[in-house]
């Protein structure tokens, strides 16, 4: 039985210029420990599937408008649909059972309250405690997360900190009630490289040491490679291939995923007169997506079928979600 | 800080100084002075020209207002730095005396008006831009604007008229701050005379202050309500009136703090208008009737006070700042 499955998610903004179909019937499962991967370009609805998983899509512009979200909240009893759920209860859930990072860390601070402040907002919400009980629950988890002097720096207030220790501060505060899920929404996206590894590292060992399920949206494919174990690749709203990280870099079958993975600037020096392989043309508009597949205009696989008929999620019966009917290795 | 602090208040000499002179300068341009004022009232008795100018030279000389204007500036100096702010022109009260009479008057009409402007706009405010486009932002919009367009002497007139005349109904008492004889009264019935007199006052004092203020929060709260961090702070799970007010509003009302500057000289300023219509010794009615009389001890005096609180309060803005966001410090860097 999986922690998390996401069943048909579907989340629409209704914009002036029309529907936009950010989420369009999504559906993945996530066990108890696992690593998952969602990459894609900007505007594919990757943060947007993260963000209807919290319910926090803003409203408006958007709504979460079908399908369901499975979460296994007691060991005993049957699966919650997290959508069904009243506010009240989802407050519970948030921030306890299911916590999320963003992808701004300077920003994502509230600038006039200590980060201590900040993070023991959400243990005396969640669990409670006398003061010292909570303050000492704050400096733990500083400290877990590799702030040094974890008892003065609770002190300090975020503009003080750097953009890699800002993030470390909002790992610590959505890790301060021990969740299952931690959703992680291009955690690593705002630093620079070698603070990027850091993160990374970190997230690595905080979600072996808690036993805890790790969403990780990026459109950086390296990052993905490195903390993931499955990978979901998402295009205009849907996925478009689901597998494991092996399958994935090793075997990517459906054209979208072939051509991110060439995108990868190489490291060896290029020869003059050559230029970076890249994907041509731009993301569709996804308030008037084409008929077919929404890749079909980029596509350097594309036939007329394509263009006429919705593509289903595994047309070629490959034994795993790809959806293009000429799925092949390149 | 300190240092920060002192460097400041000297800063506000020069600036008193030079509001002082502009002040003085002003004064003496309006046409008239004390002394033809009082010749001209007696004039209509003694048909002398003689005499006229007999008791206007008389008046100069007693005020030193035949000095040049320079010498009397020195000598308005002089005495303003030891805070002896002289006598009325007008009944030879000193001028202290005046305005320790006015200004209780004026303070508590002020400090109820922004007080009740605060309480309404703040929550209005903040809840429309929560709830934008709903029917609340819509009606406070629509109702706010309304009021602010209506003139106050018209509406003062109008709830005269409606309320206070007797026409209609005579609910509340026409002029005054309190009843003669008042002072009789214990004190709970000597504050609800006060209140009984403030209502309509108040009531044409804080009207229009609504549109402003509570446009002001909305906008500013908006602006918060869009950041990263209220997002993180509905990812922990809190409450949506704990995001908006703890989260939200503690963010919003720091703009709010500039309007805070122009506070304390809006307190002791006074309402010329209302004071003057519902016959309120305040010191909107003091000042003004002063400025009529070419008073000028309790013109310059009631002009360098305000100057310096002004500047005083600029200061304190500047230091709440400080205060309510971290991310302003002064001095080390």
């Amino acid at each position: 039985m999986p922690l998390l499955s996401v069943e048909h998610l579907t989340t629409h903004l209704f914009t002036d210029s029309g529907v936009v179909r950010a989420v369009d019937g999504v559906s993945f499962s996530l066990d108890r420990g696992e690593a998952l991967g969602i990459v894609g370009e900007s505007g594919c609805g990757k943060s947007m599937t993260a963000l209807s998983l919290m319910r926090l899509v803003p409203e408006p512009p958007g709504r979460i408008v079908g399908g369901r979200v499975l979460f296994q909240l007691t060991a005993t009893g049957g699966p919650v649909d997290l959508l069904m759920l009243s506010n009240e209860q989802m407050r519970k859930v948030r921030g306890k059972r299911l916590a999320m990072i963003f992808q701004e860390p300077m920003t994502s601070l509230n600038p006039v309250f200590t980060i201590g402040d900040q993070i023991a907002e959400a243990i005396k919400l969640h669990e409670g405690g006398s003061r010292r009980q909570v303050q000492s629950r704050v400096v733990d988890m500083l400290s877990l997360v590799g702030i040094p002097t974890p008892a003065q720096r609770a002190n300090d207030y975020p503009h003080q900190l750097s953009g890699g220790m800002r993030q470390r501060v909002m790992i610590a505060m959505a890790l301060s009630c021990r969740p299952e899920i931690l959703l992680a929404d291009e955690p690593t996206t705002a630093l620079d490289v070698t603070i990027q590894a850091q993160i990374l590292d970190l997230l690595r060992r905080l979600q072996a040491e808690f036993g805890m399920s790790l969403v990780l949206v990026t459109h950086d494919l390296g990052v993905v490679a490195e903390v993931a174990q499955r990978v979901i690749v998402m295009y205009a709203g849907k996925i478009v291939e689901q597998g494991t990280v092996d399958q994935i870099f090793r075997q990517p079958l459906h054209p979208y995923t072939q051509g991110l993975l060439k995108a990868i600037p190489p490291l060896a020096k290029l020869p003059p007169g050559t230029r970076f392989a890249t994907i041509p043309g731009t993301v569709p508009d996804l308030a008037h997506l084409p008929r077919g597949c929404a890749f079909a205009d980029r596509c350097p696989k594309v036939r007329e079928n394509c263009r006429e008929n919705e593509v289903p999620d595994d047309p070629c019966n490959v034994g795993r979600l790809v959806r293009c009917f000429y799925a092949s290795n390149p | 800080m300190f240092t920060y602090i002192a460097k400041r208040l000297l800063l506000m000499i020069p600036t008193i100084l030079g509001i002082a002179v502009i002040t003085f300068a002003v004064v003496h341009l309006a046409p008239g002075d004390p002394a033809s004022l009082k010749a001209q009232s007696a004039s209509e008795a003694l048909s002398s020209d003689r005499m006229t100018r007999e008791i206007v030279e008389g008046t100069r000389a007693l005020y030193g207002l035949d000095k040049p204007l320079h010498v009397q500036f020195a000598v308005w100096l002089k005495r303003i730095v030891t805070l002896d702010f002289g006598t009325s022109y007008r009944d030879h009260r000193p001028v202290i005396d005046k305005i320790g009479d006015a200004l209780p008057i004026t303070l508590t009409l002020n400090i109820l008006t922004i007080l009740i402007i605060y309480i309404v706009s703040i929550p209005v405010g903040a809840y429309t831009a929560l709830k934008p486009k709903g029917f609340v932002d819509r009606a406070s919009a629509i109702l706010f604007m309304a009021l602010y367009s209506l003139p106050s002497f018209w509406v003062a007139m109008m709830l005269i008229a409606l309320l206070c005349s007797g026409d209609y109904l005579n609910w509340f008492p026409i002029v005054g701050f309190v009843s003669d004889g008042a002072s009789i009264l214990p004190w709970y019935g000597w504050v609800s005379n006060v209140a009984w007199h403030l209502v309509i006052p108040i009531a044409c004092l804080t009207y229009g202050g609504f549109a402003f203020l509570s446009r002001f929060t909305r906008a500013s709260m908006l602006e918060v309500i869009r950041q990263d961090y209220i997002r993180t702070a509905r990812a922990k799970g809190l409450p949506e009136w704990r995001v908006a007010v703890r989260h939200g509003l503690r963010n919003a009302l720091i703009p709010l703090l500039t309007l805070m500057g122009t506070l304390l000289p809006a307190l002791l300023g006074g309402s010329v208008i209302i004071e003057q219509i519902f016959s309120i010794p305040g010191m909107g009615r003091l000042g003004f009737e002063s400025v009529l009389a070419r008073d000028y001890p309790v013109i310059m005096a009631i002009a360098t006070i305000s100057a310096a609180l002004t500047l005083v309060s600029i200061l304190i803005t500047d230091i709440m700042y400080a205060v309510v966001d971290p991310r302003i410090t002064f001095g080390k860097r």
